[in-house]
């Protein structure tokens, strides 16, 4: 356990390592921060100063050691737009995000589980039919067009929830709704194919045979097996809402959180503070990566083996 | 080997029907297929329907997607009070027809879904072929790099990229290209490595065929109907893709049209002329459900194993 935790914890520093590199990159070596950051009507002086007063005018060796050193120490520059520590920032912004997102996926699962069950079961026929048109449509349609028109309907229309920010419990609905949809669409299909597959196996046969009730068979000895690629699947959607979705569903709820801080960040040219967050994100990604790992052995015997 | 020694060494050519004949076959037999399942046919319309409003954009939609006028601003659909029928869809802040936009915003999604997926695709395969021909210590760096990245937070990545390069229709098809190679690489690998056991590789190899030939003569075809439904799918994920890139402001710049664009035009407005929002919006989501759809109807043809589940009644055991 303890070596295949170190080998997992390698491979994340490795993937974290690599983020860093590809931001080095991206923000000295393709682009030009100064021009990026400073208004359009700057002065030459200025746009000298400011590129003295970041480094950025060292050659690409140097400026690489400072970048890695600061980071070592856990220093991610000052936030251009909010005149302090851009870590400060980001890490105040992460209860929300996690909020958000492990909600999301609290009810995706809930959603997916009884819909993929009852598609398996009515293979072929037109529940079937129905609830894989429906996940599908789900995984199709695009999340910043759904909460729009969730807020045009609910919030305008009807009134019935608050249409953007943060404070009740009311106001988690409708966000946590678009991060589910997508991703229950998914895992139904999964659960699905996968349940269809495990009804053929023989111990489903033995287990009918010998009196158990169907539900007993679906409920308890199929559908636990069927569950592996479900979860597989969902750890992979935690991580993909965090790196990504979060930024397009909580622009559009203006939900306060580290998606809505890197929009915020790009429209104030303030690329500091979006390269801790791309890190950040990139750390809390891996973290959960591993942690998922560790689980997954602790409850699948079979991977222990690899 | 002694019975090999009396056959002849270059076996007679098999002279199939010719490539006309064939391709007819193909298409009736996709036909056939797709009249037997109505969910692929509705997906294998709709994505010629895309094509075809994309590459006809000028001769079917009714205005200049461009053409602004104050007098005919926020006009309504035209079942609704104050709409009119030359503005079937209504008008937006601008006065310009949201129909025409709609219909000129398809070859945006067509265009960056196509160009990404070409250049993702061949840079994934490209590797992918690499990594599982060469085995050992290619394979494990290439794919230790494509795990890697993998894990990376994708679309921060991309809109990090595009911030500080600027954004534009070429600069998101680098950004989404450099996003999406991987699953290319991952699959193709390991679609080799299995392949790299079978005898027709062998054979190839034994006769004296150099690597280059191996690889895309004889093990290539062989990977064309998964890379193709990959391909599918991924294209997809892009029109996707795209649509949340220039839905933020990073994507396609006015004064080109994109669907993503207009929802964010029409989110200013959106309390008073939802129509602004609700229309682009149906377009992306049409589109992605109908590839979709027909991407799945495809890997049900080509698979017999799905074919069995799509078409499967009853539960055995379930009883």
């Amino acid at each position: 356990m303890t070596r295949f935790l170190l080998k997992r914890l390698r491979q994340g520093f490795l993937v974290v390592l690599g983020v860093t590199v590809a931001v080095f990159i991206a923000t000295r070596m393709v682009g030009d921060p100064a021009r990026v950051m400073l208004p359009l009507n700057a002065t030459p002086e200025e746009r000298t100063h400011f590129r003295d007063e970041l480094g950025l005018n060292d050659p690409l060796p140097a400026q690489f050691s400072s970048y890695m050193q600061g980071l070592a120490r856990g220093d991610f520059g000052e936030s251009i737009w909010q005149r302090r520590p851009a870590i400060g920032v980001v890490i105040e912004r992460i209860p929300r995000t996690f909020q958000l997102v492990f909600g999301g996926m609290a009810l995706a699962v809930l959603l997916s589980i009884p819909l993929g069950l009852i598609a398996a079961i009515a293979a072929g026929r037109w529940v079937d039919k129905l609830t894989v048109f429906f996940s599908l449509l789900g995984l199709s349609i695009p999340q910043f067009w759904l909460g729009l028109m969730l807020i045009i309907f609910f919030g305008a229309q009807l009134g019935w929830l608050p249409t953007s920010g943060v404070g009740t419990w009311k106001h988690m609905i409708l966000p946590m709704v678009v991060v589910a949809l997508p991703a229950a669409g998914r895992m139904a299909m999964i659960l699905r194919s996968s349940m269809i597959d495990e009804l053929k196996q023989p111990y489903v046969r033995t287990a009918r045979a010998k009196g158990l009730s169907r539900r007993r068979v679906i409920g308890t000895h199929a559908l636990r097996n069927a569950l592996t690629p479900v979860i597989t699947l969902g750890a992979w959607e935690l991580i993909r809402a965090l790196a990504g979705y979060s930024v397009i569903v909580e622009t559009v709820f203006a939900w306060p959180g580290l998606g809505y801080l890197a929009k915020q960040a790009l429209d104030q040219h303030d690329l500091v503070l979006l390269q801790a967050v791309v890190l950040v994100v990139a750390v809390l990604v891996t973290v959960i990566n591993v942690a998922v790992d560790v689980v997954y052995r602790a409850v699948d015997p079979r991977t222990r083996l690899v | 080997m002694d019975q090999a020694v009396e056959k002849p060494l270059v076996p007679p050519r098999y002279v199939g029907p010719g490539p006309l004949r064939r391709t007819a076959r193909g298409i009736r037999w996709l036909a056939r297929e797709a009249w037997k399942d109505k969910v692929g046919l509705l997906g294998l319309l709709v994505v010629g329907g895309l094509l075809f409003v994309a590459i006809a954009a000028p001769l079917v939609a009714p205005h200049d997607p461009t053409a602004q006028s104050l007098e005919t601003r926020l006009m309504p659909p035209f079942w609704l009070d104050g709409g009119s029928l030359s503005y079937p869809l209504g008008t937006d802040a601008l006065g310009r027809d949201i129909l025409s936009r709609v219909i000129f915003g398809s070859r945006t999604s067509l265009l960056i879904g196509v160009s990404v997926v070409l250049v993702a695709g061949a840079f994934g395969t490209l590797i992918g072929l690499w990594a599982g021909y060469k085995g050992g210590r290619t394979d494990s760096v290439l794919m230790r790099i494509v795990d890697t990245q993998v894990s990376f937070p994708g679309l921060l990545i991309a809109l990090l990229i595009l911030a500080v390069i600027g954004a534009s229709a070429q600069t998101v098809i680098i950004a989404l290209s450099i996003n999406g190679w991987m699953v290319y690489a991952r699959l193709v690998r390991g679609l080799m490595l299995s392949l790299r056991e079978s005898l027709y590789v062998e054979a190839a190899e034994v006769i004296g065929c150099k690597p280059r030939r191996v690889i895309f003569r004889h093990m290539l075809p062989n990977l064309s109907s998964p890379l193709l439904t990959l391909g599918i799918l991924e294209f997809a994920r892009i029109i996707l893709a795209e649509a949340g890139l220039s839905f933020l402001g990073f994507g396609i710049q006015p004064p080109a049209t994109s669907w993503g664009l207009d929802v964010s035009f029409g989110r200013d407005y959106m309390f008073a002329a939802w129509w602004l929002v609700a229309f682009p919006g149906m377009a992306i989501s049409v589109t992605v459900l109908g590839v979709n759809l027909l991407a799945s109807w495809l890997r049900i043809i080509a698979d017999p194993q799905e074919r069995d589940k799509r078409f499967a009644r009853g539960v055995p055991g379930g009883g």
